[in-house]
């Protein structure tokens, strides 16, 4: 998705980019330094939050399914995708048309 | 769906979204009917039963969530005006119909708090009740307020989408019925016909609890291209939570969404 490339995009439609995954913070941590995120990067070990959203142990891997919500800012949840399997992710584009 | 169908489809919901406009006809477009025929779908085999989508539109899931309390709210709501409410079936096409012109225009704004407060005290002054009866009768089939509230936010950004179609020139009648003829809806009958509600007539003279089925009493019935993600239970709300940033401080959502939209992506590895 190269989130990080087009984090600007998001910011200039007023969107925070948030990202998680079922994982520990330091892994998250060195995740977040190779890439060099500028959005904030979320560990969830005990996977509360992936479970909240419907998306854990999806692909039968004890992980978060790669997925994306976005949220307006009555807390609906205006467009998802969820992907299939570890490679199955919307375009840049595809997430910055469905917000708000 | 043959030609007749769809187009009295398309006009019910035309004449629905029109019905806002005046908030004492809100109940004409809860109560329209649609006649669309469910798309048969091959049926997978028998997976983890842990689904809870009744149909999806174009890729996109309806949860069974937001229909079985769409259908409870229509009944209320029918009740409270004195009008025959919807079919299951019915109100399912309803979610469908605004599915597709949402998927269109996602750019709509949420309604205010206070537009949804507004249209649902006129709602109540035409149906010469006080609030508090609203949400006793919500309350009886287990329905909070706040799924009223949903409901009318939801309608709103249908009709502001509505508008939008007509602000750029089209009929939409016209726009509508192509985007149905390309639409790919696919209907989880089995979850539909296994899930019983309580009779709007029984509900409007002495309301009863509602007692349903478990969602995962039947195996789904779906077919998308991600149906990992169909076979989840998808939220429409954003489930709060607060987690430790990995470069320090504290993520609330509802925090964040004070100041904006939030983008949340889930990454499968870290690692």
């Amino acid at each position: 998705m190269q989130l990080q490339q087009n984090y600007q995009a998001f910011l200039e439609n007023n969107a925070q980019v948030v990202a998680l995954a079922v994982a520990s913070a330091s892994a998250v941590g060195g995740v977040r330094q190779a890439i060099g995120a500028a959005y904030p990067m979320l560990a969830d070990p005990d996977h509360k939050v992936a479970e909240a959203y419907g998306v854990y142990n999806l692909l039968n891997d004890g992980l978060a399914a790669p997925s994306v919500f976005v949220i307006d800012t009555n807390g609906d949840i205006l467009w998802s995708y969820i992907g299939s399997n570890p490679g199955d992710r919307p375009g840049i584009a595809q997430i910055l048309e469905h917000l708000p | 769906m043959n030609g007749r169908s769809t187009f009295r489809f398309l006009a019910l919901l035309i004449v629905g979204i029109l019905a806002l406009s005046g908030v004492g006809l809100l109940m004409m477009f809860l109560n329209q009917a649609a006649t669309a025929t469910p798309t048969p779908v091959p049926q997978p085999s028998p997976g983890p039963p842990r689904e809870q989508i009744v149909a999806t539109v174009n890729g996109r899931a309806i949860s069974h969530t937001l229909w079985v309390e769409s259908v409870l709210l229509d009944q209320v709501m029918s009740g409270m005006a004195g009008q025959p409410a919807p079919t299951p079936e019915e109100t399912l096409q309803r979610l469908i119909n605004e599915a597709l012109i949402l998927e269109a225009f996602t750019s709509v704004r949420s309604p205010s708090p206070a537009e949804i407060e507004a249209h649902i005290a006129a709602m109540e002054r035409s149906w010469g009740v006080e609030d508090s009866a609203v949400v006793k009768a919500l309350q009886e089939v287990g329905l909070s307020r706040a799924a009223l509230e949903r409901s009318v936010g939801r309608l709103l950004r249908v009709q502001a989408a509505i508008e939008a179609l007509r602000a750029q020139g089209y009929d939409e009648g016209t726009w509508l019925k192509g985007r149905l003829a390309e639409a790919r809806v696919v209907i989880n009958t089995e979850l539909q016909q296994a899930t019983v509600f309580p009779t709007p007539t029984t509900l409007a003279v002495a309301p009863t609890p509602t007692v349903l089925p478990s969602p995962t009493a039947s195996p789904p019935v779906v077919s998308s291209p991600t149906p990992a993600g169909l076979a989840a239970s998808l939220p429409t709300t954003a489930p709060d939570f607060t987690l430790e940033r990995v470069d320090g401080g504290w993520f609330t959502l509802t925090q964040q969404l004070a100041s904006g939209p939030v983008v949340l992506v889930f990454f499968q590895r870290c690692g």
